[in-house]
């Protein structure tokens, strides 16, 4: 069997979001089969800029075919084309242009795939809102599996991609909330799909201590792990954190582990340590007391499996809908809706521990029931045999 | 295990089973102590302030500033009120206005795509003529080069042929003289 992953982006440089998901899933599923994945030249997410060279090359063992990106993305055009369709009435012919503007605009790729369909026996399309999903998914509706990485927001309302996901052989989801939402925008309840998510691999040691030496850190903290943007939630967490210090004259402090592309307000317990490896992250982890979640749109994420694979409890934004689920699922964090709730719940995280490890203890069950690598390769490895027999 | 976390003043504790945790019932716990803090009495209001004793007699002038400051200090108290009132009525008078700024913004926007959109293709065009420019260049450069190594070419091939042919004189020379040589030495043999 030979199965092409198809993504936006790929490289060891990227190290989160759906890229990253699909980096893992390909080499994980090489145990299993030939594997290639087909991508664009680019590295910034942000123009789709070509940076890596053209044709094939070797990734972490993964043979990487791309192709080049002829048109850029100018941000500013493609932000006002957006704020247009969302809030006005439009044609489709702009949601078309929306989704050219949205890029990485590669027709070589999808020529590629559309000339290749005998060379593979499943094209694994990740990022349903890209150019390379909604044109290539229809280039190869029988053989496409498309793992949309929706969010829940109003990209998801648009009438092309109600269409499109009706188009795919299958559907991998990230989460059950992410399943309900498309079915409900789209009515595909008829294609099959599972719900799987992404694997989790956690170091077999690793010291919040070390952690505290090397960076100079003391007393207790909770921890912010991702990209510091607005999309993300960062700002709402700055003023909600700086807020719960003023009122409570608590000594905790908050962690930033990330690139930033949002200003940090200037505070002494504000700490922002910039893109840390693998195993500070997980040093960082073992020493908070909790991760702070407080981004709005996820379709999955990851890094609080991760902090429930270190039994760490998590603090979630409740109006993402996938974080509220998975708190409420595997009884493993609290999640607010305002102020006031951010306030209680780390109150209660703060002043008991034994809460902190209960939910963390919950937290590592449910890593353990669900996002495994050995469930993750068992649920797509059940998934294409299961097409392979229609 | 049920554990009581005992909170000061009259708010409801929250009940936790750390055996059996269940966050949704965490998180209505949470949801209903706020409601009832927001439900408690407000603070008592800054006692209000005292109005000046009436001002002694005065010129016409000073009546008339004096009025003036009465009557503001009586408008005082509805001044927050009229306030909002007034912020009302701004924001109800501009509504019409702000929407059509907004459509205005957004017509322009939706132009300034278009144009950047003719923009795109005419670069696009720009960069066909031109990679079509750049291709006749380089042939014109490889026929140019092409031209001049044949000209170097016929050159030495001239210059060979001229070499060859002085060779040929000089052998032509050498046979004459070795024909005339084999004469002698025959005749010089039948002597």
């Amino acid at each position: 069997m030979k199965l092409a992953f198809v993504v936006q982006r790929y490289g060891m440089e990227i190290n989160g979001g759906a890229e990253l998901h699909c980096r893992w899933i390909a080499e994980h599923m090489r145990k299993y089969s030939d594997v290639e994945v087909l991508t664009t030249r680019a590295l910034d997410y942000i123009t789709w800029e070509n940076h890596y060279p053209g044709g094939t090359e070797d990734v972490n063992g993964v043979p990487v075919r791309r192709f080049s990106v002829t048109r850029t993305r100018s941000p500013e055009r493609f932000g006002r084309l957006q704020r247009f369709i969302l809030a006005n009435e439009h044609w489709v012919e702009d949601e078309l242009r929306w989704i050219e503007e949205e890029g990485p605009c590669a027709p070589s790729l999808i020529r590629y795939i559309s000339n290749h369909v005998a060379d593979y026996d499943y094209f694994i399309f990740f990022s349903y809102r890209y150019y390379h999903s909604f044109f290539g998914v229809q280039a190869v509706p029988e053989k496409s599996i498309l793992v949309p990485t929706a969010e829940h927001d109003g990209i998801i309302q648009l009438k092309i991609f109600k269409d499109l996901f009706n188009v795919p052989r299958a559907f991998i989801y990230n989460s059950f909330e992410e399943r309900r939402m498309i079915e409900r925008v789209s009515r595909n309840g008829r294609i099959p799909g599972d719900t799987v998510g992404v694997g989790i691999e956690v170091p077999r040691l690793s010291s919040g201590e070390r952690f505290r030496q090397k960076h100079g850190i003391e007393g207790d903290y909770i921890l912010y792990i991702g990209r510091i943007d607005e999309n993300k939630g960062c700002h709402r967490l700055f003023e909600y954190f700086l807020k719960f210090k003023a009122e409570t004259g608590s000594p905790i402090k908050l962690i930033l582990i990330g690139n930033a592309v949002l200003k940090i307000p200037s505070h002494p317990d504000l700490l922002p340590l910039g893109f840390l490896s693998e195993e500070d992250k997980f040093d960082a982890l073992e020493g908070a007391r909790l991760l702070v979640m407080p981004s709005f749109y996820e379709s999955l994420s990851m890094v609080t499996l991760e902090a429930w694979a270190m039994k760490k409890p998590v603090l979630a934004n409740a109006r993402c809908e996938v974080l509220k689920g998975q708190c409420q699922r595997s009884n493993g964090g609290l999640f607010y809706d305002d102020y006031e709730e951010f306030k209680e719940g780390l109150e209660l995280f703060l002043g008991s521990e034994e809460l902190g490890r209960a939910a963390g203890r919950n937290g590592r069950k449910y890593y353990e029931a669900h996002y495994t690598w050995e469930n993750i390769e068992n649920k797509y490895l059940t998934l294409i045999g299961g097409l392979e027999g229609t | 295990m049920d554990e009581k976390m005992t909170e000061p003043g009259e708010e409801a504790p929250i009940r936790i089973d750390y055996d059996n945790l269940d966050v949704a019932d965490i998180m209505d716990q949470i949801k209903r102590r706020i409601a009832q803090r927001s439900l408690a009495p407000a603070a008592a209001p800054a006692g209000k302030e005292e109005p000046p004793a009436a001002p002694p007699a005065a010129p016409a002038e000073v009546k008339r500033g004096l009025a003036k400051r009465t009557m503001r200090l009586l408008a005082r108290p509805f001044m927050p009120f009229a306030r909002v009132m007034l912020d009302r009525f701004i924001v109800k008078a501009n509504v019409g206005v702000n929407m059509r700024i907004d459509e205005i913004h957004d017509e322009l926007g939706m132009r300034i795509d278009k144009v950047y959109g003719r923009i795109d293709e005419v670069y696009g065009r720009i960069d066909d003529v031109s990679g079509g420019l750049n291709a006749a260049r380089e042939n014109t450069k490889l026929l140019h080069t092409l031209a001049h190594n044949l000209v170097v070419e016929l050159t030495k091939l001239r210059i060979e042929f001229e070499t060859l042919k002085s060779k040929m004189r000089i052998m032509e020379k050498d046979f004459e003289v070795l024909g005339k040589r084999e004469k002698a030495l025959e005749k010089k043999v039948i002597e």
